[in-house]
C-alpha cells in the first residue's frame, strides 16, 4: 500500500469518526432543518399548479381584454363611412353598439338599480299594456 | 361494448383531476406522488446532512455558521430543485453548499476587515472554536479516544487550512465518497482539475501530518 493510499484510508476512517461523533444538539438542529426543507418542497408541490398557470392565465386574460377593446375601437379609427357622416356621426354608435358600450353598460350603477327593482318595472309595464295605469 | 363508456369515464376522471388541480385539491394519485417525493427528499437529506455539516464545519470552523450553511443549503435544494430527479440532488446539493460556505467566508472576511479598524480589535481575528468542542462522548476506551481525538483534530485542522478547491476535492472524495466525475459536477469544474486539486491536497497533508499516517 502506497503512502497516498494509507493517507486516503486513514483520512476516511477519521473523518467518518468525526461524523459519527457529532453531538446530539447539532443532530437535532439538522433534523429540524431537514423537516423544514421537506415541508417546503411538499408545499411547493401542492401549489405548483397555481404558480405555473396563474401568471399565464393573467397574461392571457389581459391579452383577450386588450384584443376586445382594440377591436371595439377600430371602426372609429378607420373613419366613419358615408352614411354615418350623413347622419351626423351619431348613427354608428346607435346602430351597432361597440364592446366599449357594453362595458359602460355593465359598469353603470343604474343597471344595478334597475335589476334590483326589476319586478316593479315589470308590473308597471304590465299595467301600462293593459291600460290600468295612466301616465302623467 | 363499453368502449364509449370507458372513454367517458376516463374523460370524466381527467376533468375531475383538472378541477382538483384548479382548486388546489390533490387527487389520490397526485397526493401519493407528492408524498413519495417528500419521502425521497427526506431520505436523501438524512443521508447527507451530517457529512455536509462536517464539511461546512471544517471549512468555516464554527458550529453555528456550519449549521446555518447546511440549513440554507437544504432549503435552497428543496425550493429550487425539489422537483428534479433524485439522482441530480447530490451534485446540486454540494454545489449549493460550496456557494454557501464561500458566502460565509466572504462575509467573515469583510467583518474582520471592518473590525480591524476598531480600537482594541487589532488583527480582527475571531476566536476560532476548537473542533474538539463538538465531539461527543463515545464508547471508545479513554486511551484510544484521546488518540483518535488528537489525530482527528490534527487532520481537520490540516484539511481546514488547505486552499478552498483542494479542500473541497479532498472532502468530497474522502468524506462524501464521490468519484472524480461526481466531484467535478459538484465543484463545477473538469475532472482533470479535480485530480489536480486532489493530488495537491494529498501532497500537502502528507507533508503536514507525516507522523500521523504511520
Amino acid at each position: 500500500m502506497s503512502t497516498d493510499d494509507k493517507i486516503e484510508q486513514r483520512s476516511r476512517e477519521l473523518l467518518q469518526a468525526g461524523v459519527d461523533r457529532i453531538e446530539g444538539r447539532v443532530r437535532s438542529r439538522l433534523t429540524r432543518a431537514r423537516f423544514a426543507a421537506v415541508e417546503e418542497a411538499s408545499a411547493r408541490g401542492r401549489g405548483s399548479f397555481w404558480r405555473t398557470w396563474l401568471p399565464a392565465g393573467g397574461v392571457a386574460a389581459a391579452a383577450v381584454l386588450a384584443v376586445v377593446l382594440w377591436s371595439g375601437q377600430r371602426p372609429d379609427r378607420a373613419g366613419p363611412d358615408a352614411s354615418i357622416v350623413e347622419a351626423g356621426g351619431n348613427a354608428q354608435s346607435e346602430a351597432s353598439p361597440s364592446p366599449m358600450d357594453d362595458l359602460d353598460l355593465m359598469m353603470a350603477s343604474e343597471s344595478f338599480e334597475l335589476l334590483e327593482d326589476l319586478e316593479f318595472y315589470e308590473w308597471v309595464d304590465g299595467e301600462l299594456a293593459e291600460g290600468g295605469l295612466e301616465v302623467g | 361494448m363499453g368502449g364509449p363508456d370507458k372513454l367517458i369515464t376516463s374523460a370524466s376522471l381527467a376533468a375531475l383531476d383538472a378541477c382538483a388541480s384548479v382548486f388546489g385539491v390533490l387527487t389520490p394519485d397526485r397526493e401519493e406522488a407528492t408524498l413519495d417525493r417528500s419521502g425521497e427528499l427526506n431520505r436523501f437529506l438524512a443521508d447527507v446532512e451530517r457529512r455536509a455539516f462536517k464539511i461546512a464545519q471544517i471549512a468555516v470552523r464554527d458550529v453555528e455558521d456550519a449549521l446555518d450553511i447546511v440549513q440554507d443549503s437544504m432549503l435552497q435544494l428543496a425550493r429550487r430543485y425539489g422537483s428534479r430527479p433524485g439522482e441530480e440532488w447530490r451534485p446540486l446539493f454540494y454545489s449549493i453548499l460550496r456557494n454557501r460556505i464561500r458566502d460565509c467566508q466572504r462575509r467573515r472576511a469583510v467583518r474582520n476587515r471592518v473590525l480591524a479598524w476598531l480600537p482594541g480589535r487589532a488583527g480582527g481575528e475571531e476566536d476560532e472554536g476548537d473542533p474538539l468542542d463538538s465531539v461527543a462522548a463515545t464508547t471508545l476506551a479513554p486511551g484510544e479516544r484521546v488518540q483518535v481525538d488528537e489525530t482527528l483534530v490534527a487532520l481537520e485542522r490540516a484539511v481546514g487550512a488547505l486552499p478552498e478547491r483542494q479542500q473541497q476535492a479532498f472532502l468530497l472524495r474522502n468524506l462524501e465518497g464521490m468519484d472524480v466525475a461526481q466531484t467535478a459536477a459538484a465543484m463545477g469544474c473538469s475532472e482533470g482539475s479535480v485530480k489536480t486539486h486532489y493530488f495537491r491536497a494529498l501532497q500537502t497533508l502528507r507533508e503536514r501530518l507525516g507522523d500521523f499516517w504511520s
